[in-house]
């Protein structure tokens, strides 16, 4: 009795355990291919004819050891690719899933679904294959898919068939791997031109495994001979067996590989999924949807209904999160018409989605949605928004406020709003009779009213107005101000000898004036300009020439650079600086030269080394000039500032010239180089100096070259920080040493922070703040708070 | 390497002619009576956070300026503002938590905005119609329309606004923008432009709204959330797309003001944009991270717009290895420029002494008092609401062209989507509340 029993207990398990459908698990949520088009495709494939019940898990990393024990089979629609290091799982859910796999369960991977867990064998040896190394595929083409082995359930009674999709080449098979089907890709194509595993078998402790090669995009997926084989993969690796039959069209036909177009169905499904797949756990599938939704915005007007209809089905659904109503909302803001405002009334009482209705109410035209709009001036929370929207939908354009003539209004004016209404409107309504009118109204124009006519005719471009600027020029305040501005701007040559004259009272804006002077023959007025001038002036006139840049008066300023006034001379040299050419370096450093005055003496060196490339390198380092030793050491200074290697090169000669002077400019001028070949030269010199203090002054200038470079040179140079710890050094220098090495925080600086201090105890103090200085920078706890990060 | 040179030649030329030239001159202005009391703005402060209290500070220096309100949702950073101006100046200062008092004050002459940027349109909107100089920090607003709303009510109210694109002040921006007008670098063909992405991350647990903030109005047109610690720090008001659009805009708004100076491509028809991006999946930002999008404009020159990660890989040229800057490419060569660099294919260029463009105001001394100036008398401001409505719509049109995936064409004259047409209504966003915002 007892064993009649067990037996019909048994019998009627296992009749239901063979009714059950199999349960199958889709991992999807991530893949270098588009899963939100492709993992309905294989839902929908999958659920057809009630074969299977599927559950798909969009976010694979949340998964726990216990989450594959209710599934047959897993299918695996999910990659990181390019991030093929990712662990994804823990090894405890690693275990879990090879001990359910072990228990008689199956796994079935979809094309790029295989190139995930490289670093796990067990996964690596069930899915079969990869995309390996010498992986490759040519372009999308027709192939026509033959069986190696008809005898397996998967095969069996199967014809080739065609077939449009990437052909994966050379694909990494797993050892122990049996290839079903083959497809030779057309050489045309770029394909290999031999025969290709497109389906592959594996079977590993007890657990069945199946790579499904073909299925690059959701139309290979509409193809009825890979919705039979994904069918009978995957029944076969959940149970061992399957009796399911090849579909009915099946493609024996070139032309039957072709694409059918996808149908708004398969997108909408694509579009729910993405929504649903973010229930409540985070934003990757929203963000999908935001897309999707902007693709249905984008495309014809019926598919945009479709699609409104399904997100407002999605806003009424109990099953959904609040994010996912409130986003399906936001999409009706873009997609939604006529048929979702009753929907989106009623959601209006909602508290959490009121708002969001409500505004998605806004974008819908019609009566209709403008009388749903009315109900909602009832809801005290959304009153305000209602309202504004009512008064914005019956709004007319604003009509701009009546004006009398704009010329007396500003006259009129008073205060500073008035005054700017008037000017604004004179400035939209801009004409040659509104012009007239204003210049004869200057004269009635005071303080900050008149200064903002004249700004607005220098805004205008009104050349009458330099005559009335040239007047009011000495007006005290914003119209002296706004005629000069007015000067500087449009008052051309004819404005020069009115600015000149202004020297001596508004020196800064009338020199700035002349500097910026646009306009044809301005460079030769104030050229012209300085015979007249008194002396001190003419200098003033002569940088400007420069600041103009003035080339033409290159030959004048050359002469003026002999004259018997020092102003002058020094004026002209520094104007020649700005406007030399390269042909004219060395005449120039030889009128230098002739110079008494020590500024023009810096002046054109300094200004001459902003020529580009090494243009200046070789003038300068010619102009040394041993009667005048205070001299070469800014020619120095400024040759390392070029900071091209041939500038350095000839900086760093100077560190074995038998003046100690020299070196130590020549250490000084490296310093401050700002480039990091003069690094190396600076620990040479630190070695070959004989002087004690000239070798410290090497140790401190590399340093300060150092902490003056970029960023990315400071972890390249890094090295140097090593050498110079090495270095016999007093401990000042290694405090400095210390200070830099806080500036860069790295492990390595923090390494050698610590030896530092290890070998010199009174650096303590020191070393310390720049321990911690570098723990902060690199989030590490303060030093004794925990275990050291190294 | 050659703006190290340049500083440096700079620094020394200051150091070692200092004592030899001539005296440098005063700022002329300074004695031009500009601090006069009736000449100064009255000037009301709204938003008092981070940027609000820096603004406050910079402009209590400013001779023109005279702080009369200090206005914030929260208590404790109106108070802070408040003090600091007491401080400057001892004098109290009024504090106002709502923005609309402020406004109804007819001794306020102008107000500079520093909300969070979801409040930017309503109260620029209101404090126009006011009649309020207006100077507003940047980016401009959120969505396309409420851009145009601004720019419109500028022009019908005859309003005085000025972008907070400080940035344009720097001599090399103007300088670059020199180089591609005058075509020293021949024809413009294409731009590059890059910045930071929006962080990710961020608090979304909720948390008792602080003592002495009102939420309500915090949130203003904004959507009513449960507030966070992370909502109510400028992390929120950076990357949360409820309050601002991202660092696309955020930072987007400095690389592409240098566009809007040097060129004007965007205005010559309508124009093309395509891009893609990433977005974080968790944590309260939920703005582009990265994203690489690239318009086609009607004059054949092109633009790509980029991430910083995108622009690491994909910029060849750069000034430096800065995330942000705006590369302009021509027939002869290339410039490029960024908040900390300034780099062409011919290294003389960025030395050529080039006069300021000259229907501009000269801005880049003195870029507070240029709006102060222009409030007093009616005068440019420093960046337009036309240029800023500009520079900002690249930054909408990038996101938008991101987060949807798909190729738009944008009619900047008729201002809409010529393509596509489902597109028109992605220029404007929800806004909650009573407040017009377009």
């Amino acid at each position: 009795m007892r064993f009649l029993l067990s037996v019909t207990v048994f019998l009627c398990l296992h009749a239901v355990a063979i009714a059950e459908p199999p349960r199958v698990l889709v991992l999807s949520g991530a893949n270098n291919h588009a899963w939100w088009t492709t993992t309905p495709e294989i839902v929908r494939v999958l659920e057809d004819g009630g074969r299977f019940q599927v559950d798909v898990a969009s976010d694979v990393a949340t998964l726990d050891a216990g989450a594959f024990a209710p599934y047959d089979v897993v299918v695996s629609n999910f990659n990181t690719f390019p991030n093929t290091t990712a662990p994804v799982w823990s090894a405890e859910v690693r275990t879990a899933f090879e001990e359910h796999m072990r228990r008689g369960h199956g796994l079935v991977i979809v094309h790029a679904g295989s190139t995930v867990f490289p670093d796990w064998p067990f996964f690596q040896k069930l899915a079969g294959g990869r995309w390996g190394d010498g992986t490759s595929h040519g372009k999308i083409h027709d192939g026509f898919v033959t069986f190696t082995n008809i005898a397996h359930p998967i095969t069996t009674g199967l014809e080739p068939f065609w077939i449009r999709d990437e052909f994966w080449q050379d694909s990494a098979l797993a050892p122990g791997a049996e290839v079903l089907a083959t497809v030779v890709p057309d050489p045309a194509s770029e394909g290999s031109g031999k025969p290709e595993p497109m389906l592959v078998t594996t079977e590993v402790e007890g657990a069945r495994g199946v790579f499904l090669v073909l299925g690059h995009q959701a139309e290979v997926m509409r193809n009825p001979a890979w919705q039979t084989l994904l069918q009978r993969a995957t029944a076969w690796a959940a149970r061992g067996e399957t009796s399911i039959p090849p579909a009915a069209r099946w493609p024996t036909q070139q032309t039957d590989a072709a694409w059918p177009a996808l149908g708004g169905t398969a997108t909408l499904a694509a579009l729910r999924h993405a929504i649903d797949a973010s229930n409540g756990q985070n934003r990757a599938g929203l963000n999908v949807a935001d897309r999707m939704v902007g693709g249905f915005a984008a495309g014809a007007p019926s598919a945009r209904g479709d699609a409104a209809a399904v997100l407002t089905e999605i806003a009424l659904s109990d099953a959904v999160s609040l994010a996912a109503k409130e986003f399906s909302l936001t999409g009706l803001r873009v997609l939604g018409g006529p048929d979702q405002v009753p929907a989106l009334r009623q959601l209006g009482d909602d508290p959490a989605l009121g708002f969001w209705a409500l505004s998605a109410l806004e974008t819908i035209p019609g009566k209709a949605a403008t009388a749903a709009i009315g109900t909602f001036v009832k809801n005290p929370a959304l009153e305000g928004q209602a309202r504004r929207v009512l008064a914005q939908r019956a709004a007319m354009a604003e009509p701009v406020p009546p004006g009398g003539d704009a010329v007396t209004d500003l006259v009129r004016s008073t205060d500073a709003a008035t005054r700017r209404h008037a000017i604004g409107r004179l400035r939209g309504q801009w004409s040659p009779k509104l012009s007239t009118a204003l210049l004869k109204a200057l004269d009635l124009l005071e303080g900050p009213t008149l200064a903002a006519a004249l700004a607005l005719l220098a805004e205008k471009r009104e050349a009458k107005a330099t005559a009335v600027a040239g007047e009011a020029l000495d007006l005290p305040g914003d119209p002296g101000e706004a005629a000069m501005d007015l000067l500087s701007r449009i008052g051309a040559a004819r404005a020069v000898s009115e600015l000149v004259r202004r020297i001596p009272s508004r020196p800064d804006a009338a020199l700035r004036a002349l500097e910026r002077l646009p306009g044809a023959g301005v460079d030769a007025a104030i050229f012209e300009a300085i015979d007249h001038a008194e002396p001190a002036q003419q200098a003033h006139l002569i940088r400007v020439l420069g600041l103009r840049r003035a080339t033409e008066f290159q030959s004048a300023l050359f002469s003026l650079a002999e004259s018997s006034s020092a102003p002058v001379r020094a004026a002209a040299i520094e104007a020649l600086g700005r406007l030399a050419t390269e042909e004219d370096f060395s005449a120039l450093l030889a009128a230098t030269a002739r110079t008494p005055e020590a500024s023009a003496a810096l002046w054109a060196p300094v200004l001459i080394a902003s020529a580009p490339g090494d243009a200046a390198v070789e003038p300068l380092s010619k102009a040394f000039d041993p009667s005048r030793p205070e001299q070469s050491t800014l020619l120095l200074t400024v040759l390392a500032g070029i900071g091209t290697e041939r500038a350095v090169a000839v900086v760093s000669e100077r560190l074995s010239s038998p003046e100690e002077r020299l070196r130590r400019s020549a250490l000084i001028a490296l310093g401050r180089s700002r480039h990091a070949a003069a690094l190396p030269l600076l620990l040479r010199a630190r070695k070959d100096e004989v002087s004690p203090a000239l070798q410290r002054l090497a140790f401190r200038q590399a340093l300060e070259l150092f902490d003056s470079l970029a960023w990315r040179q400071r972890l390249q140079n890094w090295p140097t920080l090593e050498l110079l710890a090495r270095e016999e050094a007093v401990s000042e220098d290694r405090k400095l040493l210390l200070a830099t090495l806080a500036k860069v925080p790295t492990h390595d600086s923090l390494a050698l922070v610590e030896s530092l201090e290890a070998a010199d105890a009174s650096l303590a103090p020191e070393a310390d703040a720049a321990a911690s200085a570098i723990r902060k920078a690199l989030g590490l706890a303060p030093a004794g708070a925990g275990p050291k990060n190294k | 390497m050659k703006t190290s040179r340049r500083t440096f030649l700079g620094g020394l030329a200051k150091a070692m002619l200092a004592a030899a030239m001539a005296p440098r001159f005063v700022d002329a202005r300074l004695l031009a009576g500009e601090s006069a009391p009736s000449n100064r703005m009255q000037t009301a402060f709204l938003g008092t956070g981070g940027q609000g209290l820096s603004l406050v500070r910079n402009f209590l220096r400013h001779p023109a300026c005279h702080v009369v309100a200090v206005c914030d949702p929260y208590r404790e950073r109106r108070l802070n503002a408040a003090a600091a101006v007491t401080e400057a100046t001892g004098a109290a200062c009024p504090d106002f938590s709502n923005f609309a008092e402020v406004l109804t004050r007819p001794d306020v002459d102008a107000v500079v905005i520093a909300t969070p940027d979801h409040w930017h349109s309503a109260i620029s909107l209101a404090a126009l119609r006011a009649g309020k100089a207006v100077y507003c920090e940047k980016p401009l607003a959120m969505s396309l329309d409420q851009n145009r709303a601004i720019a419109e009510a500028v022009e019908r109210h005859h309003g005085i606004f000025q972008y907070g694109t400080m940035q344009r002040a720097q001599q090399t921006f103007r300088q670059a923008a020199e180089l591609v007008r005058r075509r020293v670098i021949g024809d413009l063909q294409r731009i590059e432009v890059w910045a930071p992405g929006s962080a990710t991350g961020g608090s979304t647990e909720e948390i008792p709204v602080p003592e002495g903030l009102d939420w309500d109005l915090y949130t203003g047109p904004a959507p009513m959330r449960p507030c966070t610690a992370s909502r109510i720090t400028s992390f929120g008001s950076w990357f949360c797309s409820d309050y601002a659009l991202g660092f696309i805009a955020g930072w987007g708004a400095h690389p592409l003001d240098a566009v809007v100076l040097a060129a004007d491509c965007d205005l010559a028809g309508p124009f093309t944009v395509s891009g893609n991006g990433s977005l974080p999946t968790e944590g309260l930002a939920d703005t582009l991270t990265d994203w690489d999008a690239q318009f086609t404009f009607a004059d054949g020159v092109t633009l790509r717009f980029m991430g910083a990660p995108t622009a690491q890989k994909a910029v060849k040229v750069r000034t430096t290895d800065e995330d942000n800057g705006t590369t302009f490419y021509g027939t002869k060569g290339w410039v490029s420029v960024s908040r900390g660099a300034f780099s062409a294919s011919d290294p003389a260029w960025t030395r050529l002494v080039l006069p300021i463009r000259d229907d501009s105001t000269d801005y880049t001394r003195d870029y507070y008092g240029t709006f102060l100036r222009a409030a007093r008398l009616g005068t440019r401001t420093a960046c337009t609401a036309a240029e800023a409505a500009r520079s900002d719509a690249f930054s909408h049109l990038a996101n938008l062209a991101a987060r949807t995936g798909q190729t738009l064409t944008w009619d900047p004259g008729a201002y809409r989507f010529a393509k596509p047409e489902g597109f028109e209504r992605y220029r404007e966003l929800p806004t909650r509340g009573a407040w017009r915002t377009t």
